[in-house]
């Protein structure tokens, strides 16, 4: 017969594991998105840089708790458009790579920034987030849109972060100010 | 599973699930909550299944890691406890299973000389459940077939090698019905 001690322990050692791999899961979605991002821009290195950003904190997200699963959906559902739209954009307009800081492409990419982070940050105030789930899903964001930014260089990711950061953060105070 | 889940009574199911729901959301706190309430249970059900003693300890332990692994997919619309069970209920028919191929593989006198009273229970019960399934595979046979086994009495006997098909031809039928109800030959 077992102790008491011992089956504490090996069935904590079992929950943490089986949580391990119920957040690693999120890989099946990132993977082949950052290989997509990979092939479509050519910019490997800082593909696979922010990819395994994105998989690290997404996973330990997830391994968290449920609010840290629920951050990191919000986070994606959030980071998609832009991210598509910067792969679609560096693919029709390759002169937005070289683009300076104050350009018609980061006026588009904050635009799509800020709308995308006012959807994460009504979805956050509607669930009463604590302020690191806030801030987990806004990272989440900003990662999985710089990703698909990669082809649009510095300009675009500053542009579609700075929106995101900006549309979640006047969502919240906006929600906590009629709330 | 039926006397385990009729025993219980509500307040302590309702804490195992409410422990259950705190563990998939990341609540580490209720872990011992669980070990306390659904411990026992498992054990005692593993204990009812296979019998006290060794077997039913170790049924127990796997069943528990095995719901703290999966309970981070646990779905919180459904009922922790009668999830647990379903865990259980296969853990036991692995191991009943795992029981079968042993006594297909060793020596059954051999065996029998070793185990004890618990195991020979185990043992008659398979024994009984295999004589069943064996009726059933016969019974789906045609009454031709079951002549040309030997397990019907036959009004006018064959030629030797003309029985010898015959016989073959219903083993192998024997055999393919087998197959389509369990699965194994």
């Amino acid at each position: 017969m077992v102790s008491r001690e011992q089956l504490r322990r090996r069935g904590l050692r079992a929950y943490e594991t089986g949580r391990l791999w119920m957040a690693a899961r999120a890989a099946w979605v990132l993977v082949p998105a950052v290989l997509v991002c990979a092939l479509v821009t050519g910019a490997s290195e800082t593909c696979a840089c922010v990819g395994v950003l994105l998989l690290s904190a997404s996973v330990f997200l997830r391994w968290r708790d449920r609010r840290g699963a629920d951050s990191v959906r919000d986070g994606l559902l959030a980071g998609a458009l832009p991210l598509f739209v910067g792969l679609v954009v560096a693919r029709l307009v390759p002169a937005c790579a070289d683009a300076p800081l104050l350009s018609a492409c980061t006026l588009v990419c904050l635009a799509l920034g800020l709308s995308c982070g006012v959807w994460l940050g009504r979805r956050l105030a509607e669930r009463a987030a604590p302020p690191w789930a806030w801030l987990g899903a806004v990272g989440i964001a900003v990662l999985a849109a710089s990703l698909g930014c990669v082809g649009l260089g510095i300009a675009g990711v500053c542009g579609t972060s700075i929106g995101l950061l900006l549309g979640s953060l006047s969502a919240q105070v906006r929600a906590r100010g009629t709330g | 599973m039926g006397l385990g889940l009729r025993r219980m009574d509500a307040a302590r199911r309702k804490a195992i699930h409410e422990a259950m729901v705190r563990l998939a959301d990341g609540d580490r706190t209720a872990f011992e909550v669980l070990m306390d309430e659904l411990w026992p249970v498992i054990l005692s059900f593993a204990e009812r299944a296979v019998g006290r003693g060794g077997d039913a300890d170790d049924i127990g332990q796997e069943v528990f890691y095995r719901i703290c692994a999966r309970i981070a997919d646990f779905d919180r619309s459904r009922d922790g406890l009668s999830w647990a069970f379903g865990i259980a209920h296969y853990e036991i028919l692995t191991h009943r299973r795992r029981l079968q191929r042993r006594q297909e593989t060793f020596d059954e006198g051999a065996i029998a000389a070793q185990v004890d009273g618990s195991a020979q229970q185990d043992e008659q019960l398979l024994t009984r459940e295999l004589e069943t399934a064996f009726a059933q595979a016969v019974g789906a046979l045609t009454e031709e077939d079951r002549r040309a086994l030997g397990l019907r009495e036959s009004q006018a006997d064959a030629p030797g090698p003309a029985r010898r098909k015959r016989k073959q031809r219903a083993l192998d039928r024997l055999r393919g019905i087998w197959r389509q109800i369990y699965g194994e030959p």
